[in-house]
């Protein structure tokens, strides 16, 4: 019961330390996943984790319920993680269109992988790839709303993703990636 | 990101697989995010109480000016509250066009008004308006009833009294008609202020070569040079005064006090002190001198050791404060408006360092000679007194200010200076004994 959304957002309005600690310690290693896909190292995802929790507390009585907690408090982490990220996002040029359909892979190679491992591959692609990335695939954006969102052209959200698909598919086959940590 | 499941259907496999082996991947960051997370909050938490300092000070004063100009110059209602006559200058002033009324006391403040006709069983439409009072000649004439009668012996009966503006500016009054009775009054007040340090490292090399170190510059024992990194963050003031004042000159007044001041900040230093069985840390210091006045300022100090770990302290400082300040008298009714300026004198008490993440104190110093702050400092404060007048002898209170110090609160010799301001108020009760 203590440990419930609701208990915990009531005390984190009246910033209660113990709330605080517990919502931490309930979606931080969550948060920490998230974060850690956005960038290359350990430090920089723990730098936006501990932003991210400060935002997520000093802002919680802005939070109103219209969407769930996690889901309130990964958008924060993931518009920090974009925030900081955001001036490596036109260092990378342009790469071809690849015909995405002739890059096939079967899910099965996936339970192959544990997810720190998945992480570290994602980790592992350059910057501006690895961020359009993880919008279009894992958040769920459209190329045309990461487009907008970046201030980049659709076309350069395209490439980006399919230099990204084709790094990782090719980690994916060659099963010698680093292991996390 | 709000539609990602219609998104889901339409994107591809890849992207789909992706996204369940790893949405819901969980990673353990490390526990040092946590303790940082606790202590920028307990940075913020000060931040944001000086911000609400300086934002309540700046209301008031905006509230203070805008109900003072409406006053002086926009007129208030003279009816409100009660009226007490002064039966001489009624006597005085019967045949005259004015009248002068004083509330509260007869020679206390100004009321004016304005006697024209004289009615026979009649009655004033503004006064039957008025659930308000005369006294006279302490018997109270109910200015709601239709007809009244001023129980003057002398003259004057069935008078009707129209008011002109109660609020005639003071500012512009004639001399002649202010009555120059001292006033005295006792006061005592809570609050408190945002605590701006201004903090400055400004010779990191005196502060640190009387103790063998390189200047600018830590060496910890294990023989690693780091660069002094030193900082006072923003804090807060808290204040309790109990003050004694005076009119002097018409509308001028002293005013002297005794406040006892407790100043919390957090302080950021890569200079460690400890010791063995007892740690301590102090942020700048000359370490030779922690360890020659162990026993007068530092407690069960045993040995001294230093490290340079980045850590973020609780320092709390207090102060016994002597104000003394002047003020001018704008408005003097009801409600009362006095501008203040004045000195304050700081006399140091002590401080205590705690670590964020423990209460437990790490030192407390006391003043003394090897103390980093100076046992007397001067500062200027500058406010605005709004009062207003609850009984018939007392007042409530609220006063916003700014407090600029005149010199470094530390000592010359410690490397680094802090010259704090901040805005802030005060509330309380004033008694006024006449």
């Amino acid at each position: 019961m203590f440990d419930s959304d609701k208990f915990l957002i009531k005390g984190c309005k009246k910033s209660k330390p113990k709330a605080q600690e517990a919502l931490y310690a309930k979606y931080s290693k969550v948060m920490f996943a998230v974060a850690l896909r956005y960038v290359k190292g350990i430090q920089e995802a723990e730098d936006i984790l501990q932003e991210s929790f400060i935002k997520v507390f000093e802002n919680i009585e802005k939070f109103r319920g219209d969407s769930s907690l996690p889901y309130w408090i990964k958008r924060i982490v993931v518009n920090t993680a974009l925030n900081h990220q955001r001036s490596k996002l036109f260092l990378y040029p342009m790469v071809d269109i690849v015909n995405l359909d002739n890059l096939v892979v079967n899910e099965d190679v996936f339970s192959e992988f544990s997810h720190q491992e998945l992480i570290k591959m994602i980790m592992s692609l350059p910057d501006g790839c690895r961020i359009i990335f993880n919008m279009y695939a894992i958040e769920g954006y459209k190329h045309q709303e990461i487009a907008v969102k970046l201030k980049i052209s659709e076309g350069t959200s395209k490439s980006q993703y399919s230099r990204a698909k084709k790094l990782l598919i090719k980690m994916l086959e060659s099963k010698d990636h680093v292991k996390y940590g | 990101m709000s539609n990602m499941d219609s998104h889901s259907r339409d994107r591809e496999p890849f992207a789909n697989y992706w996204r369940k082996a790893v949405e819901e991947a969980e990673i353990a960051p490390s526990d040092s995010v946590w303790s940082l997370i606790t202590k920028s909050l307990d940075i913020l938490k000060y931040r944001h109480r000086a911000q609400i300092y300086s934002l309540v000070a700046a209301i008031a004063v905006l509230i203070t000016i805008i109900v003072s100009i409406q006053s002086q110059w926009l007129g208030s209602d003279p009816y409100s509250g009660n009226f007490y006559l002064s039966q001489n200058e009624v006597q005085n002033s019967l045949n005259d066009t004015s009248l002068l009324i004083g509330p509260r006391t007869a020679s206390d403040r100004l009321y004016f008004l304005e006697s024209k006709e004289k009615y026979a069983n009649s009655e004033h439409p503004k006064l039957v308006k008025k659930s308000s009072s005369l006294v006279m000649d302490k018997k109270i004439l109910r200015l709601d009833k239709k007809e009244y009668h001023f129980l003057d012996k002398n003259s004057v009966d069935k008078k009707i009294i129209t008011p002109i503006l109660a609020s005639y500016p003071l500012l512009f009054l004639k001399k002649s008609l202010i009555i120059e009775r001292d006033h005295l009054w006792a006061g005592i007040n809570f609050g408190g202020s945002s605590f701006n340090p201004n903090y400055e490292l400004i010779n990191a090399g005196d502060m640190l070569s009387a103790g063998g170190l390189n200047q600018g510059f830590l060496t910890d024992q294990e023989g690693r040079v780091t660069s002094l990194n030193e900082n006072m963050l923003v804090g807060i003031n808290r204040k309790i005064e109990v003050n004694l004042g005076m009119t002097i000159k018409d509308r001028f007044v002293l005013e002297g006090g005794l406040q006892y001041v407790q100043t919390e900040l957090v302080q950021e230093s890569n200079f460690m002190v400890e010791t063995i069985s007892y740690p301590t840390s102090r942020p700048v210091q000359n370490p030779s001198l922690i360890a020659e006045n162990t026993s007068k300022g530092v407690k069960k100090m045993q040995e001294i050791a230093y490290t340079n770990t980045e850590t973020e302290l609780q320092n709390r400082i207090d102060f016994a404060s002597v104000p003394l300040r002047a003020g001018f008298i704008f408005l003097d009714q009801r409600l009362s408006l006095r501008v203040n300026a004045g000195l304050v004198t700081n006399f140091y008490l002590g401080n205590i360092h705690r670590s964020l993440d423990d209460p437990t104190f790490l030192a407390e110093f006391t003043t003394s000679g090897n103390s980093l702050y100076r046992n007397i400092s001067f500062s200027g404060q500058t406010g605005m007194s709004l009062g207003y007048r609850l009984l018939q002898n007392i007042d409530v209170t609220f006063e916003p200010n700014y407090t600029q110090s005149f010199q470094s609160i530390t000592r010359s010799y410690v490397g680094f200076s802090s010259i704090p301001n901040g805005f802030g108020v005060m509330a309380g009760v004033r008694y006024n004994f006449n």
